[in-house]
């Protein structure tokens, strides 16, 4: 409760000082030395496809490149956040990253074998498979929205 | 005599200030990484040479400090900061920021931008660089002047020019009112905007480091004024953001001059880690006031976590003119590092303004 009075306190604070001038909320907190981030909301679903069953435990990987960032070799580098689909195939993670969804993937892997439905292959999204929404309600200072990114998976049975 | 309007920004945001300093939350590390440096600049603070009899501190030493960090707040919401002396002397910069990168730490540099060359421009790009601080402090003769190297300002202007081309930083240029540059700065402001510069930090000399006995480093009242009025002139302007640095409080000018009001961050929101180990809060106060050594075994989140007390709350400081002073409530003591080793105040701000 204590926090939501702040919370709205603050809201409240940075619209008169904007009304008055001021740089809003930002007047507030110096961002002299901040750096753009994002959140990133990462959301979706994992289903066989011959099925259409939810299939839990794969190991869902987003990989974010960052523009000009590279490896020892040379090669464009990529960050990775894992996480699992659970038993309604449902599969969410949130973190935050550098604002760039320029280049985006997200990989799926079976790793419990032949458990929950069945060996599946592995498989990629990219490009217009995944869908991304910049959300600016909760843009301030450095921080640049937040990035909803949805995805529906259909995994193929692996070959035997 | 506060105007109302700043009177009222100024109640409306102390309670939300004064939340931040209970709450401080870790944003900034700077991290001194050598002290040595390619300039002999008349103001610097740090105890910079050429050949640094302090070895610069080996990446290994430092990243314990960052995961430290990481253990307990989001990596990528604190900014790296590294500093010097000149960052770009160290020829494992690039292997710096990699790792720093890969423990998910955004990362920038405070150069002088003798050595920001294209190709180690790409390179540093290439290992996550993601904002750049250039100074620059005067035109031709000027800058040279101040930066104690004749052939500087071309390279300055040339690594200025590259970084605000690329579009692919953070990026400002900062620059250090004085005697000489104050004349200049019309001229400087028309030289950064037409080199597409977006962000200029102007600051002024405080009287430490090589700066104290040297009297055409410090503005007069009427100088100082002139700056606070050319900067809020220039910002109503729009072609350029320009502000103050960090430090004081500037009276009818808070809001006006800066994106912020008035507060010291050292130990609230910024802390540092200097080349011979110190847990610092910012680079340019004083080693009395370290906090812990990463050399003597001290952790540094279990320092920030409980020790920079005398950061936290100010009320040390309340003496001889700040305890007479009605703006307390929001200047808080100025800031740490116009401190003395008894903890006196070198430097008022608001007095500086009302003189002559």
């Amino acid at each position: 409760m204590k926090a939501r009075i702040k919370h709205i306190y603050e809201i409240i604070a940075g619209a008169i000082l904007s009304l008055l001038g001021f740089n809003g909320c930002d007047i507030i907190f110096p961002v002299e030395y901040g750096m753009p981030y994002a959140t990133f909301a990462v959301k979706g679903t994992v289903k066989a496809e011959d099925t259409g069953n939810p299939v839990e435990g794969i190991k869902v990987k987003f990989r974010q490149h960052v523009e000009g960032t590279v490896d020892e070799h040379g090669n464009p580098q990529y960050r990775e956040i894992e996480f699992y689909s659970d038993k309604d195939g449902k599969a969410e993670t949130r973190f935050t990253e550098w604002p760039d969804v320029k280049d985006i993937e997200i990989a799926f892997e079976d790793v419990d074998g032949k458990e929950n439905g069945g060996w599946f292959a592995p498989d990629t999204l990219r490009g217009k498979d995944i869908r991304i929404d910049l959300e600016e309600d909760e843009k301030s200072g450095w921080h640049t929205g937040t990035y909803n990114i949805s995805f529906e998976e259909k995994l193929k049975k692996a070959a035997e | 005599m506060l105007p109302l309007r700043q009177k009222i920004g100024l109640e409306l945001a102390k309670p939300i200030i004064d939340r931040v300093i209970r709450e401080h939350p870790l944003t900034t590390l700077f991290w001194e990484c050598t002290l040595r440096c390619n300039l002999k600049c008349r103001h610097c603070g740090s105890d910079c040479k050429v050949t640094s009899e302090l070895k610069d501190m080996p990446l290994e030493d430092f990243l314990p400090v960052l995961e430290s960090i990481a253990r307990e707040t989001d990596p990528h919401k604190v900014m790296i900061n590294v500093t010097g002396g000149e960052p770009l002397v160290r020829q494992d910069l690039e292997k710096c920021g990699k790792a720093f990168y890969e423990l998910g730490f955004p990362w920038g540099i405070v150069t002088n931008g003798r050595g920001l060359t294209p190709e180690r421009y790409k390179s540093l790009l290439q290992n996550g660089l993601r904002a750049v601080t250039v100074s620059l402090d005067g035109i031709g003769d000027t800058h040279d002047w101040m930066r104690g190297v004749p052939g500087t300002y071309p390279l300055a202007l040339k690594a200025i020019r590259m970084v605000a081309a690329s579009g692919e930083v953070e990026y400002d240029v900062v620059t250090c009112v004085n005697k000489r540059s104050y004349k200049e700065l019309e001229q400087i402001k028309e030289l950064l905007i037409g080199s597409g510069v977006k962000a200029w930090r102007l600051f002024t000399v405080f009287p430490v480091g090589r700066a104290a006995n040297d009297p055409e480093l410090r503005l007069s009242g009427d100088e100082f004024r002139g700056t606070m009025e050319f900067i809020k002139c220039t910002s109503k302007e729009g072609r350029i953001s320009a502000s103050y640095g960090c430090e004081g409080f500037l009276g009818k000018y808070e809001g006006d001059v800066r994106d912020h009001f008035f507060l010291c961050n050292a130990g609230i929101t910024t802390g540092s880690v200097m080349a011979d180990g110190s847990i610092a809060a910012c680079p340019s106060i004083r080693a009395d006031y370290s906090q812990g050594n990463i050399y003597r075994g001290d952790d540094f989140m279990d320092v920030w976590n409980n020790r920079y007390q005398i950061y936290r709350d100010r009320s040390w400081m309340r003496t001889g003119d700040c305890a007479r002073c009605k703006y307390w409530r929001y200047c808080r003591g100025n800031g740490m590092h116009l401190r003395d080793a008894r903890g006196e105040l070198l430097f008022c701000h608001l007095h500086r303004l009302q003189e002559k």
